[in-house]
């Protein structure tokens, strides 16, 4: 994204505007999306990310790439949103929502199968700070270092706390039903 | 090819997967699981992990549909109000700040003719002065997987003081102090790549040189000299690009990078090897051996302007019976270059000096036998019958025997590293695990055996770093199970060869080296 372009947002063209939000859009949408593991959820954390970073874009110094920043602006979002819903209710009552919600939907019926739901089990027992870097390496396939800078951690904790999780999901794994 | 454990090869799977480890890396972690099927069966359930993983992902969420169209409308008219908000803002902060103007001018009037009225300091005020560096207080860097994960540490001459300044998970390898001994380049894969970073010597203020989705690697290990050039002010690296099958790099680029990581610099580019990259002591020209990738008999030796201009082949006049061995010399003055050639005809090796543009070689010594270095009219030689042997320009010899205290001396080894000042640091070898320690000025009048007892590692090897001032070497002895470093102070050991050097343990690891002493300017 070049700083012209940021300059037309900053001033508040709307044209500009449009142009970085349509760029975006469905990549903080998928981020979103795969961390919050609701559509609709993942509908207002898309709005409520550009609103808060067109609000804070006279901050953006260019020392991330813009798509980085942005992601970093979605990570915070999510997280608060998750932890709003920790607070209305147990994690467990939401996960058992979420299936019971995506059971509904027939294009979910790839996870249907014995083993995957055993794998969603373990991924969503797993901690945000565990969990969400394995979705940003796994699905949305973020190098180590762009994840680091999405998360704000050293490189060196990303990768502890990859492993910590692929450990974590292959112990819980293996306690699967065959 | 380095062989690693069991441990290192789950931290390299690991490492792996996470697109942290180097090409070589990922070469020794292959041969590993060539020969271990417990790792080879580890390995594939972490990819089995992996590919469920992305399957379950893509299952779940690629097959919802973007952002509903309400998102642009929304996000729209939350703009307009937060733009609103914003001129408004601007326009309380411009009357704020006229306000804040006034205010501040009449504090500023009022504390300058305050302190015009005492302008004279007061004798006990304290003054922050930097103390300078004391001789006996420099560091020297290495890199080590004491604690498990390759880091640079520093510390002192006495062994004190072990500090890691790194400190994260990713590879950490190759310290390099600047010149000035303030700030230390290395090398780390923490960013995918192995990437060039700066540091300060304490650890603080990293920042990285080097971006390129390749792998970097400064050229110290292919070199008898620092990357640093000697004015401080830049650094030469390679890059390596290797392909999926190959061993060796299909391409290999030298490069120069100021230490703000910008004015990147190629400086030779190709399917090629290269050593002995050498500043030239006024920091205007390197010099280094290339030859086609894995043919050393293709050796010449270049030339070339820290612009990448005026490339020079300094030996297109050697004849073509003539290769090169794996070193050259600057002259102190720069101007030219010493290096040494074997003739594979007759045998013979020849000293030569060349202008920096190759169009002048003159023959400065020569001999029957293997010649490793010269300097100053000395040819110091290497002979079959485990002798050093070195030849002054008045004809005069004088030779020694490195395994003399060898019973038996067959089988044995030994090696010798000059440091950048002319002096010889000598190991000999014992077939029962024995290491003994010479030291020998530039033209071997004087040799002196440093300890009196020899230093214990079967199936070991000694790596020597030479103090920049030559009063100190750092021995590094590497066996299968252990690595130390053994710092020696010269002075004090020829005088008394009784004194225990300083041992630094650093337990086991295939990591753990890479000697940096930080020059006292």
């Amino acid at each position: 994204m070049d700083s012209h372009w940021l300059e037309q947002c900053r001033a508040g063209d709307s044209l500009a505007i449009e142009r970085l939000v349509q760029t975006y859009q469905q990549a903080v949408y998928r981020l979103a999306l795969s961390i919050l593991d609701d559509s609709d959820d993942a509908d207002d954390a898309t709005q409520e990310v550009f609103v808060a970073a067109l609000r804070a874009l006279e901050s953006f110094r260019g020392n991330a790439s813009f798509k980085t920043w942005l992601f970093s602006i979605t990570v915070n979002v999510c997280r608060t949103r998750l932890h709003r819903h920790k607070r209305r209710g147990s994690l467990r009552q939401i996960l058992e929502s979420l299936f019971a919600q995506n059971q509904a939907h027939p294009e979910n019926e790839a996870i249907q199968s014995e083993s995957d739901s055993a794998l969603w089990q373990a991924i969503h027992a797993l901690a945000d700070k565990h969990r969400i870097p394995v979705i940003l390496r796994y699905y949305h396939d973020l190098p180590i270092a762009e994840i680091a800078e999405t998360l704000g951690v050293p490189v060196g904790t990303v990768h502890s706390r990859l492993n910590h999780a692929r450990e974590r999901l292959r112990t819980l794994l293996k306690e699967e039903p065959r | 090819m380095t062989r690693i454990t069991h441990k290192q090869a789950r931290r390299y799977m690991r490492a792996d997967l996470d697109g942290l480890l180097t090409a070589a890396q990922r070469r020794d972690l292959q041969t590993h699981l060539d020969e271990c099927e417990a790792c080879r069966l580890d390995s594939e359930a972490l990819a089995l992990l992996t590919a469920r993983l992305k399957s379950n992902f893509q299952a779940r969420w690629d097959t919802q549909h973007g952002p509903s169209t309400n998102v642009m409308a929304n996000v729209q008219s939350q703009t307009r109000r937060i733009i609103m908000s914003k001129r408004i803002d601007f326009a309380f902060n411009i009357l704020g700040g006229v306000a804040a103007l006034l205010v501040l001018f009449f504090v500023v009037t009022s504390v300058i003719s305050q302190f015009q009225k005492k302008s004279t300091p007061a004798a006990n005020e304290t003054q922050v002065v930097a103390s300078p560096p004391q001789s006996n207080e420099r560091l020297l860097a290495l890199t080590s997987e004491k604690d498990g994960s390759a880091e640079i540490y520093i510390t002192r001459t006495d062994g004190s003081n072990l500090t890691n300044l790194t400190n994260n998970d990713a590879l950490d390898l190759n310290p390099a102090w600047s010149p000035d001994g303030k700030r230390i380049a290395f090398e780390s894969n923490r960013a995918a790549f192995t990437q060039i970073y700066l540091m300060n010597a304490d650890g603080s203020n990293v920042t990285q040189l080097t971006y390129d989705e390749i792998e970097h690697e400064m050229t110290m290990n292919y070199a008898q000299s620092s990357p640093w050039s000697p004015d401080g002010s830049h650094l030469l690296f390679f890059q390596r690009l290797y392909s999926e099958k190959e061993s060796a790099p299909s391409l290999v680029e030298l490069y120069s990078i100021d230490i703000n990581g910008e004015n990147k610099v190629m400086l030779a580019s190709g399917n090629i090897s290269l050593f002995d990259v050498a500043w030239s002591p006024d920091s205007k020209h390197i010099a280094f051996i290339a030859s086609e990738s894995q043919n050393p008999e293709t050796s010449h030796i270049y030339v070339v302007d820290t612009d990448g201009s005026n490339l020079n082949d300094i030996t297109k006049l050697l004849h073509p019976n003539e290769r090169l061995p794996n070193s050259n010399y600057w002259s102190p003055n720069g101007e030219s270059i010493i290096f040494i050639a074997s003739n594979k005809k007759n045998g013979q090796w020849t000293v030569y000096e060349s202008n920096l543009d190759g169009s002048e070689l003159t023959k400065k010594a020569g001999s029957g036998k293997t010649i490793q270095s010269w300097q100053n009219g000395n040819s110091f030689i290497v002979g079959f019958d485990n002798s050093y042997t070195w030849l002054r320009s008045d004809g005069t010899t004088n030779t020694m025997d490195p395994l003399e205290k060898c019973n038996p001396s067959n089988n044995g080894g030994f090696g010798a590293q000059r440091s950048n000042n002319g002096n010889f640091m000598i190991n000999g070898y014992c077939p029962n695990g024995d290491f003994w320690f010479y030291w020998a000025n530039s033209d071997g009048t004087e040799i002196k055996q440093l300890l009196n007892s020899p230093i214990h590692a079967k199936d070991g090897s000694a790596f020597i770093a030479w103090s920049h001032d030559d009063k100190f070497i750092a021995i590094t002895i590497s066996s299968p199970d252990q690595t130390d470093i053994y710092i020696l102070n010269i002075e004090e050991s020829k005088k008394d060869p009784s004194i225990q050097p300083v041992k630094i343990s650093l337990g086991a690891g295939s990591i753990n080296f890479n000697i940096s002493w930080q020059p006292i300017p």
